[in-house]
């Protein structure tokens, strides 16, 4: 062999070697880039040198590894975005709702000592807008983060059903490739490893490589996204129990959509956001709405027990709505429940509740986890009572229906106070009487009765309400710190072997550039040779 | 290890960026003044500052109960002083017109003064406060609780109502007195009332009656003393008895010295001062005796309503019609509507005892005042006309005598509300300052500490960007 070609074969292979070092320097901060370094290997015995591969520097261990950390990190930062909100709006204390509650009971001191002065009054009636004002405008921005992570929910899927197709067709041309070359370009790997972390950063996507280097992808507890070069669409769907809510839903084989349990993807945003919404958006929103049932109920008994200016027995004072009830849309039989509070408060929660029907009872389970129990229907009357509520049931349910009951979810925005004529709050005891103040003294005093579920005031049930939603703020804080630094070190070890390091590829430059230049030695050593010799006859 | 460049930068901005929060959290800290800004600080304290927030509030809900309290008790203790002052006064002028060597004119001048005092009294029990809320119609403090009715006389239409205010966790405090209390009662260790009989013809008069023997039996009822005309009386209908002027008669523990010459059918009554009156019904079977009623409560909301102690013989009684009974002891104290009355012995079944007012004597310092200024601007010419002004003369002193007392006690119990508002306020603001301490230890930030761990981030922050130069500025391209 020649000292030209094996010189050639040095040029030859310095030129692919700076390129992939000219590659990696320009691909330093490209997203999802894998190093490459170019593997040398002997060509022949002393034919010079040849390039064996251009390898990527990656690991499918550590990148797993990574993803799902990375996974966990996103739900965490949703949840951690979602609660922070909850958490700054229950911050301000200048229009938070205890200090609108002592301004409401500060109001009925005031009438108190002059029950029947008209600006007493009055100021009794501002309070109560005030305050049952701040009850539905606390109740709206719930909501509205509700209909939020409805929305944000189809755009999740929206964007993980993209990136499904994106695999998808990165797995056709991957097998197109290696078919063509043998070799699959890196490049395309690079893209759907990349596809891969930002699936994880949706949802906690499984991941599993086929024989033939395939990508299969799926979620929620084995639902298929990806086999191969076929991908399958979630989609956002009202949940059959709760039509109000969206879930996400799966299309099977046989083409019915089929809600997913909002338990089974708990990773990335989409993960992040079910779980706000289960663990607190709606623990907040109905602890919010037991307080308000607890202050209307409480509140409108005592009422009625007094006697107005015009000598009526007091009516109303706050009007808030029932318990809210949906029949599953999945139902064979055609029964719907309605609910009413019962006077008895004690028993009302922040739970909801869902009813299945077998065989004449009714099996409850709770929000909360607690245990479920059974209920029979009243002999006489037909009705259910459990949780604070009386539950009617109209229509003839079939084994197996089911049923979702929300007491308290939406009460709060139903707060409304009823009276607006000053002469219609009854604080006298006797019809009659109005310098009598011994009703507006008892209703004063609510504020001391255990009126919520039994066990706590109106301002301690708001105070637990405070302190459940920071602590679990808290919690999230510091499982996302803890989660982010864990993703850090992962993120570091993944990169100290596939990332880039600019001081080595400036380092391989010149050793490149230095290796052409001997290459291009030997070939000029070569012409020198050459000229030797052929010099020799001249 | 190997360490790519783009992690290189990445742990430069990442310690950057929680340098970073970590100084604007300490800085949002020092501008609020809060160590707790958002629940999450600190969960429990957050949580434990409404709660102490709450006992705060209401803490302040007394402090302003007790402030218009304070100004309703303040304004009936200043009407209360002008009522003593007008009663005092008229007492001098009973005491000038029971002068024998006045004439007519004289009695008529006094009556004169006397109307105005009536007038003046009556504006006096129809003070407004502030908003026009009159402060002694009890509950009907929208109308005057005092008008005069056709026959010139004073009525009282306004209830029996006390306002309590929440002054305090477990003290409800009358904020007012109700007419009724002020000016037609009499404090319930009054003295008795002896009074002629209005169609009295002859000239007996009488003085007392005084309290000889607090134990005898019946004392504290009323008995009615009758005449003859013949020198004989009877008393409440019993054996006649023969009368000399001057004598002593002894009833139920009282005694009256009667002089004069008294007609056929003249009488003398005797009432309880307080005007509240235990009768056994004539039909009980049982052997059982009662003490003297006396006003336990008179703010009791229902204080006054007639009631009947009704006995079961079997060992219960029931003040409200049979629903509910309670078992009666022999020597026990039964309270009901504000009164109470010891029984002892042994009541059989169906037996009752009758609480009331005693009609006749129910004390009213304006039917005093009217029934005076009457009997004074009457021509006193023949004895019985001397007798009769004489008689009204001492019935009024006594009665007048009852109601200055009851104003002064009711005066002393607003003062004493007073007082203990005072006592109560220094309670509730030095609980105020420990709420408000206490709220600062959990929510509030300290400086000292802030301050320093702001310098502290500051310098972290500092050295953080300090880093992120140098890691920028090293780079192998520099040197080749």
């Amino acid at each position: 062999m020649s000292i030209f070609s094996i010189g050639l074969s040095g040029l030859n292979t310095a030129q692919v070697a700076l390129n992939t070092t000219s590659n990696n320097i320009t691909n330093v901060y490209t997203p999802g880039y894998n190093r490459q370094i170019t593997i040398l290997g002997e060509s022949g015995v002393g034919n010079g040198v040849q390039v064996d591969d251009v390898q990527r520097q990656f690991s499918q261990f550590v990148a797993g590894q990574l993803n799902r950390s990375q996974s966990a990190s996103s739900a965490l930062d949703s949840y951690q975005t979602q609660i922070s909100q909850i958490d700054s709006l229950l911050a301000d204390s200048k229009s938070n709702l205890s200090t609108l509650m002592q301004g409401f009971f500060s109001s009925l001191t005031d009438l108190s000592s002059t029950p029947s002065d008209p600006s007493a009054r009055q100021g009794v009636i501002g309070a109560t807008d005030t305050m049952t004002a701040q009850f539905r405008s606390l109740d709206g921005y719930l909501n509205d983060m509700q209909q939020g992570i409805n929305s944000q929910i189809g755009d999740q899927v929206f964007q993980l059903n993209n990136l499904s197709k994106q695999m998808a067709s990165l797995n056709q041309q991957i097998s197109l490739a290696k078919a063509r070359t043998g070799e699959a370009p890196n490049s395309l790997l690079d893209q759907r490893d990349q596809v891969v972390a930002d699936m994880s950063k949706i949802a906690d996507v499984e991941l599993t490589v086929q024989d033939g280097g395939s990508y299969n992808i799926t979620v929620g507890g084995g639902q298929t996204l990806v086999s191969g070069t076929n991908s399958f669409s979630l989609q956002a769907i009202a949940s059959p129990s709760d039509p109000t809510r969206t879930v996400v839903g799966y299309q099977d084989g046989a083409g019915n959509v089929r809600a997913l349990d909002e338990s089974s993807i708990t990773g990335g945003e989409l993960g992040g956001l079910l779980t706000f919404r289960s663990e607190t958006l709606d623990q907040t929103q109905n602890q919010l709405g037991q307080i308000s049932v607890a202050l209307a109920q409480g509140f409108n008994a005592q009422h009625a027990q007094g006697y107005d200016l015009n000598g009526d027995a007091g009516g109303d004072f706050f009007t808030i709505g029932q318990p809210v009830a949906f029949s599953n849309a999945n139902n064979t039989g055609g029964a719907t429940l309605s609910a009413t509070f019962s006077s008895d408060l004690s028993g009302l929660t922040a739970n909801d509740y869902d009813v299945t029907y077998s065989g004449g009872t009714y099996t409850v389970t709770p929000s909360d986890g607690s245990a479920s129990f059974s209920v029979t229907p009243d002999p006489s009357t037909g009705a259910l009572s459990f949780g604070g509520m009386t539950v009617t049931v109209s229509g003839t349910p079939q084994n197996g229906d089911s049923f979702q009951l929300q007491p308290v979810r939406r009460a709060a925005g139903q707060l409304q106070n009823a009276i607006h004529d000053t002469a219609k709050i009854a604080a006298a005891q006797k019809s009659g009487a109005t310098g009598d103040n011994n009703n507006s003294l008892a209703l004063q005093n609510l504020q001391n009765s255990k009126l919520v579920g039994g066990i706590a005031t109106l301002s301690q049930a708001y105070a637990s309400l405070v302190g459940d939603v920071g602590n679990q703020a808290n919690v999230v804080q510091a499982n996302q710190t803890a989660q982010q630094g864990l993703t850090n070190q992962l993120s570091a070890l993944q990169q100290s072997d596939s990332g880039v390091n600019l001081d080595e590829e400036a380092a391989n430059l010149i050793r490149y550039q230095q290796y052409y230049q001997a290459s291009a030695k030997i070939i000029s050593t070569g012409v020198a040779v050459f000229d030797t010799v052929l010099n020799i006859g001249s | 290890m190997r360490i790519s460049t783009v992690t290189m930068y990445q742990q430069s901005i990442n310690a950057l960026n929680q340098q970073q929060s970590q100084y604007s959290k300490i800085g949002l800290q020092l501008a609020s003044g809060k160590r707790v800004t958002t629940p999450s600080d600190d969960p429990q304290a957050a949580s434990q500052a409404v709660v102490v927030e709450q006992s705060k509030a209401v803490n302040q809900q007394y402090t302003d109960a007790r402030v218009s309290t304070r100004n309703a008790l303040s304004q009936e203790e200043s009407v209360l002083n002008s009522v003593s002052d007008a009663l005092t006064s008229v007492k001098g002028l009973l005491v000038q017109a029971g002068a024998d060597t006045l004439s007519n004119a004289d009695r008529s001048s006094i009556a004169s003064d006397l109307k105005g005092i009536y007038q003046t009294l009556i504006g006096q029990a129809n003070a407004t406060d502030g908003n026009g809320r009159y402060l002694f119609g009890g509950y009907q403090d929208s109308s005057p609780p005092f008008v005069s009715s056709n026959s010139g006389q004073v009525q009282y239409v306004g209830d029996t109502g006390q306002q309590l205010q929440q002054v305090d966790a477990s003290r409800q405090m009358p904020s007012n007195d109700s007419g009724q209390q002020i000016f037609l009662n009499a404090h319930n260790s009054a003295q008795y009332v002896a009074r002629a009989g209005s169609g009295n013809t002859g000239s007996v008069t009488f003085a007392g009656p005084t309290v000889v023997d607090a134990t005898a039996t019946g004392y504290g009822n009323g008995f009615v003393i009758s005449f003859d005309g013949a020198g004989n009386y009877s008393v409440d209908g019993g054996t006649p008895q023969p009368y000399t002027s001057g004598d002593s008669v002894t009833v139920n523990g009282m005694s009256l010295t009667l002089k004069g010459t008294p007609a056929a059918g003249d009488t003398v009554s005797v009432t309880a001062g307080h005007g509240y009156l235990a009768q056994a019904s004539t039909s009980n079977t049982g052997s059982f005796s009662y003490g003297s009623l006396s006003v336990s409560n008179a703010s009791d909301p229902n204080f006054g309503t007639p009631f009947d102690i009704v006995f079961d013989g079997a060992g219960n009684y029931s003040t409200d019609g049979g629903t509910t009974s309670q078992p009666y002891v022999s020597g026990q104290t039964i309270s009901a509507n504000g009164l109470s009355l010891t029984v002892q012995g042994t009541p059989a079944a169906g037996d009752t005892i009758s609480v009331g007012t005693a009609s006749n004597s129910t004390p009213n310092i304006f039917r005093t005042l009217e029934q005076v200024i009457a009997a004074l601007d009457q021509p006193a010419t023949t004895a019985a006309d001397k007798a009769n002004l004489q008689n009204t003369l001492s019935t009024a002193n006594r009665e007048l005598n009852n109601s200055l007392d009851n104003v002064l006690t009711t005066r002393a119990s607003v003062g004493s509300r007073l007082n203990e508002l005072d006592v109560i306020d220094s309670v509730g603001s030095s609980r105020n300052l420990s709420y408000s301490q206490t709220l600062s230890d959990l929510v509030d930030l300290d400086y000292n500490q802030a301050i320093s761990d702001y310098s502290l981030r500051q310098v972290g922050l500092q050295a953080a960007q300090k880093a992120y130069v140098g890691i920028q500025s090293l780079s192998l391209f520099k040197l080749i």
